[in-house]
């Protein structure tokens, strides 16, 4: 494996990706509203909610698979500085950004992989993209993907079925289908929230070199601490479909300053025998739900009324994070 | 037989509520039309543990691990090929259907959607004639109360409630008939975190009220550190190391136990994926299992000895391990 380049790349190259105030509608639901971040390349970007925080719906419509019915209702997506936001299925596919120059990684790889092509099918499909397309040059190439990802004979698995492989030997397929288009960017969905422990360090080692090697940006979508401590450069902290935090990966954990960060790390188990963990009260509100204001009043421990009444913006605050809250010039303490 | 473990419980000597002896669970393969048996699974393999009143006794391992087979032979739901179970006050069906429920981990999987919760909660009271009509009402209504549920839940369907809630009903349901075990089956596995530190801190204030013991089956190590007394680890059907919680997690004594633990991620942005010391390869098929240790074919310390080496456990500070060649254990004793 090559040296690993600097985590972050010099600040004045432009973000491959940047999302603007997006908000995405599934019929008069709207699901996320404001989303903002952006990833640079060589750069790993954790998108970290609970389940109902709008995660998922950010990269579906980033990556333009919003089931029927959804669209995006404002702002824009910006990948190497053209607008995707709003292109067609078409168009999308003729900009070589189903597949090619996104490539995407999901939480169950026996769901996204085709059960009745083999590995090597899938592989090619990818490859094909690049401009590949004579045969043994596409088998060769295959075969050296599957190497690269670390499955045990590669020869032999091109031939395999995704059904022949072992949970981890599955994951590790699509991760070789998903950069073998050579993607400028990688979506990784929970990608180990279905494996074990031991698989999990396996898989995301593999994510982490492969990124620092071809210099990929990154972004994770993830609900567990664990994996943004292990992987993330610089984390957004998602909640009610909007983002409400974003700061480096050691300052999210070390000092987190929005209310919501800060009740998440303190609902952790800290793994202290017979502790009582200090839990956040309540669930996460429903889309068609959402609360006024501040998404996060109604559990906030410091919600004063006004949160009720005004929709605080993200902005800098003058400690330096960017953040959503009213009261973000008081949260300057570190906890 | 085998021997009492000696300081199996925090409280050795009193009177296991549970207590198995080298229990074997298998299943068959079949093959062919006619579907014979051509040999068996060895799901769980000689597992010997006691599980004291009001402790908490968490079984972790990697999936396929056999701690849910386990789990679900302590409940009487699955057959024991060797072995015994015996519960305090006797080992029938029945005895143990009423002291001993379960929680599973998809709470809208084990509640009928047609059913109201009130009806959910109060289905072991009516199946075990314990209490009817205004009574098991009002007991209903007491438990929902237990877990901290709106009264006005009495009437809502399961789809109406929150994963959170959906999972304090699952609780309620475990609770009507005042058993003396609840078999947590990944009961927090599929919540967000906030919702989880609420149930198990529920959990924690339940078994604290009503004297519960809990089987803790987990995958999740950090969870388990804060829950559990004690903890079994358990790899390819067989317990790998058993003991106090703080004692195993802190210094491990067998290396699978130590690999485990080196796996799981910490919240620490010091502890980055480069620096996580990896397991290679998958658990191998139970079908097939490794002679002698069956850890041994990931193991980073295995020796040709290890192949020979007979499964026991040994006592080693007060905890039991399995033998080990790294440890200094004979191949045969």
């Amino acid at each position: 494996m090559k040296a690993a380049p600097a985590p972050a790349a010099a600040p004045a190259e432009p973000p491959v990706l940047a999302v603007d105030g997006l908000a995405v509608r599934y019929g008069r639901t709207e699901v996320i509203s404001d989303v903002t971040l952006s990833v640079r390349r060589g750069e790993a970007l954790a998108l970290i909610g609970e389940s109902g925080s709008g995660k998922s719906v950010t990269v579906l419509a980033v990556t333009g698979l919003l089931a029927r019915g959804g669209a995006i209702s404002g702002g824009t997506v910006t990948l190497d500085g053209e607008e995707i936001g709003r292109l067609s299925e078409r168009e999308r596919r003729r900009r070589g950004l189903l597949g090619r120059r996104v490539g995407m990684i999901f939480q169950n790889p026996s769901r996204a992989l085709d059960p009745v092509c083999t590995v090597g099918q899938q592989l090619n499909e990818a490859l094909r993209l690049t401009g590949l397309a004579d045969r043994a040059a596409l088998r060769a190439r295959g075969a050296e993907w599957l190497r690269h990802v670390g499955l045990p004979d590669p020869g032999e698995a091109l031939d395999r079925y995704p059904h022949q492989l072992s949970g981890g030997q599955r994951q590790r397929a699509m991760i070789a289908i998903a950069l073998a288009s050579e993607p400028e960017l990688l979506i990784a969905d929970e990608p180990t929230t279905a494996l074990d422990v031991t698989i999990q360090a396996q898989v995301l080692n593999l994510i982490r070199g492969m990124q620092r090697e071809l210099n990929l940006a990154l972004i994770l979508v993830t609900h567990d601490f664990g994996v943004v401590a292990a992987m993330a450069d610089r984390v957004a902290v998602m909640y009610g479909g909007q983002v409400v935090e974003t700061a480096s990966v050691g300052e999210i954990i070390r000092t987190p300053r929005h209310p919501y960060t800060r009740a998440l790390l303190r609902s952790l188990p800290t793994g202290a025998p017979g502790a009582r963990i200090a839990a956040l009260a309540g669930s996460v509100p429903q889309a068609g739900a959402m609360p006024s204001g501040c998404h996060f009043h109604p559990r906030c421990p410091l919600a004063q009324p006004r949160c009720a009444a005004v929709a605080p913006t993200f902005t800098m605050a003058s400690h330096g994070r960017l953040m959503r809250c009213l009261r973000a010039e008081e949260l300057a303490d570190d906890r | 037989m085998i021997a009492e473990p000696p300081g199996a419980g925090p409280t050795a000597g009193a009177r296991p509520l549970i207590a198995l002896r080298g229990v074997s669970v298998r299943y068959p393969i079949r093959k062919g039309f006619f579907r014979r048996i051509v040999g068996h699974v060895g799901a769980v393999e000689g597992v010997s543990l006691d599980l004291t009143r009001g402790e908490t006794l968490a079984l972790v391992g990697e999936s396929g691990c056999g701690k849910s087979t386990l789990g679900r032979a302590v409940l009487h739901l699955e057959a024991i090929a060797e072995g015994e179970i015996r519960a305090d006050g006797g080992s029938s069906r029945q005895e143990i259907a009423r002291r001993a429920q379960v929680v599973f981990q998809d709470p809208l999987g084990s509640l009928d959607p047609r059913w109201t919760i009130g009806n959910l909660i109060g289905e072991g009271l009516d199946v075990h004639r314990i209490l009817r009509g205004a009574e098991r009402d009002a007991r209903v209504r007491e438990l929902l109360a237990q877990v901290e549920l709106p009264a006005n839940a009495f009437h809502k369907f399961p789809h109406q409630l929150s994963g959170g809630q959906q999972q304090r009903v699952a609780i309620a349901r475990a609770l009507a008939i005042r058993p003396s075990l609840i078999v947590l089956d990944e009961a927090t596995s599929a919540l967000d975190v906030s919702v989880q530190a609420q149930i198990l801190n529920l959990l924690k204030d339940l078994q604290t009220g009503y004297g519960l013991t809990y089987l803790f089956i987990s995958h999740d190590l950090t969870v388990v550190g804060q829950f559990a007394d004690r903890v079994a680890v358990m790899y390819l059907g067989r317990i790998m190391e058993m003991g106090r919680t703080g004692e195993v997690l802190r210094a491990p004594r067998h290396p699978y136990t130590r690999a485990l633990l080196a796996s799981s991620l910490k919240v620490d942005p010091e502890a980055r994926i480069e620096t996580v010391p990896l397991l290679q390869g998958d658990v191998p098929s139970p079908r097939n299992p490794p002679a002698g240790c069956r850890f041994r074919t990931r193991c980073p310390l295995a020796a040709p000895d290890c192949a020979r080496l007979r499964h026991r456990m040994t006592l080693w500070q007060g905890r039991e391990a399995a033998a080990c060649i790294a440890n200094g254990d004979a191949p045969t004793p």
